[in-house]
């Protein structure tokens, strides 16, 4: 391949690259997707909101966290997206039972009798900074399920 | 690292066929390594079910195809298939073929990956880098195709085109991200209020959904006036990726940057993005193949004073 012919080849190559990797800048609205992104994580201000979690109760009624991969899997960003679109979808109930049947078989989680899911309101501006800041200013349970075993 | 090591290659540089293909090696290696260290999660993903299923990127454009998670059986094939290609890839066996197919079947399980509700940005470079390797004949050198013909030793375009190329899209998604901030967070970003919000949500989901968290993040959101330096920084690094093309030394200065932003990363919100924080994304500014070259060079070296 000639010299000039090898820079008319990169020049499209690296026109078709470049132009796919900044497109989405020119969407409207923008979408994030992959592997084109405007990267739009972290860009604005996160206000206090509800987050999704699942959590265990043992016999005495004391709550324990539950790790990711209970819930989903390893990823715990797929474990919070999990929960979200179970809530979303009306489907919590259903994600309570997938939930215990996992609880069930493990033997770290043997104390647990009762899996809950629920949107807890928090403020992140408050909740490492002041001494009750990690109390959910709100609860809505969307789900109570039994540990069977 | 030495000066002259460092090395900012322009679309119409000529490099030597042995830089092109340690960065071929590299690069390959690194995603060998992802795909192998993710295949359990990705194998996990067939249990989340349909109802989570939100395909993204190519894994959206076969959506006449794929209409739910693929089966286990199936899922295993297309790892399988992947890494054998890439193992064929980083050999540089029929790199003409086993590249390009790599690097697509690459794409497809990291958008795959990021089809059940939540994108993962960590990958994005990682396969638009693949991509470029691959259509240049990055495996003249150090491959079994290279074995099989004679190549001349002089540097050529075609090998220094695909770096200057890779270190173009490096510094645009770096920019891409700088203007996102600009264009969603705008004053906030600027003092600091987005990062620290972030910051404190991260760390705080993750305590709650029972994962790691960063303890030094946690304590630094008790500090909120730090943050509006922190934020002036990380936006600083990011509009100013560009200038890494004008000349070794900013190239140096905006890589080492670009590792310690990532570190920060790591540090303040347990968020590991282990390509460029590892330095692999940043290779094409470096002339890769001296260290290769001596390293092979000490390795002649003994194999002669064990033959004497």
């Amino acid at each position: 391949m000639s010299e000039r012919a090898v820079q008319l080849y990169a020049v499209s190559i690296g026109a078709l690259f470049f132009g796919a990797m900044v497109s989405p800048l020119f969407k409207d609205p923008p979408r994030d997707s992959f592997p084109l992104s405007d990267y739009p994580m972290f860009s604005s201000v996160r206000e206090a909101a509800f987050l999704q979690i699942a959590v265990g109760v043992d016999g005495d009624g004391t709550e324990h966290r539950l790790p990711p991969f209970i819930i989903a899997n390893r990823e715990v960003m797929q474990a919070a997206q999990t929960l979200r679109r179970a809530v979303r979808q009306n489907r919590s109930y259903e994600l309570c039972r997938e939930i215990a049947g996992r609880v069930a078989s493990s033997r770290a989680h043997a104390a647990l009798e009762r899996i809950r899911i629920e949107s807890r309101l928090f403020d992140p501006a408050r909740y490492f900074s002041e001494p009750d800041g990690s109390e959910p200013i709100e609860r809505r349970r969307h789900a109570e399920c039994r540990v069977r075993r | 690292m030495q000066g002259e090591a460092v090395r900012v290659p322009r679309l119409f540089e000529k490099a030597p066929r042995e830089r092109l293909a340690i960065l071929r090696i590299l690069t390959t290696g690194y995603a060998l390594g992802f795909l192998i260290g993710y295949t359990p999660n990705l194998l996990s993903l067939t249990h989340l079910g349909p109802a989570q299923f939100a395909p993204v990127g190519p894994v959206s454009w076969m959506g006449h195809f794929i209409e739910g998670p693929l089966s286990q059986g199936a899922l295993v094939a297309i790892l399988a298939l992947t890494a054998s290609t890439g193992f064929c890839a980083l050999f540089g066996v029929f790199y003409r073929f086993s590249g390009p197919i790599f690097a697509a079947l690459l794409l497809f399980i990291t958008s795959y990956r990021s089809s059940f509700g939540m994108i993962f940005h960590t990958e994005n470079l990682l396969v638009f880098h693949l991509g470029v390797l691959a259509l240049f004949p990055a495996a003249d050198a150090y491959s079994y195709d290279a074995g099989r013909r004679e190549r001349g030793d002089e540097p050529r375009l075609v090998y220094g085109a695909p770096l200057g190329l890779i270190s173009l899209l490096t510094v645009t998604s770096y920019l891409l991200a700088g203007i996102a901030k600009l264009r969603y967070g705008g004053a906030s970003w600027i003092d600091g209020e987005v990062l620290l919000s972030h910051i404190a949500w991260d760390n705080l989901r993750k305590l709650e959904l029972g994962s790691i968290h960063s303890p030094l993040g946690a304590l630094l959101c008790r500090f909120p006036s730090i943050f509006g330096p922190l934020a002036w920084l990380s936006l600083a690094f990011e509009l100013f990726a560009p200038l890494a093309l004008l000349g070794p030394r900013l190239a140096r200065i905006w890589v080492a940057s670009a590792i310690l932003f990532h570190l920060g990363v790591a540090l303040v919100m347990a968020i590991v993005f282990a390509y460029p924080l590892f330095g692999f994304a940043f290779l094409s500014f470096f002339s890769v193949e001296r260290p290769a070259r001596s390293i092979l060079e000490r390795f002649r070296a003994r194999r002669l004073v064990r033959a004497v």
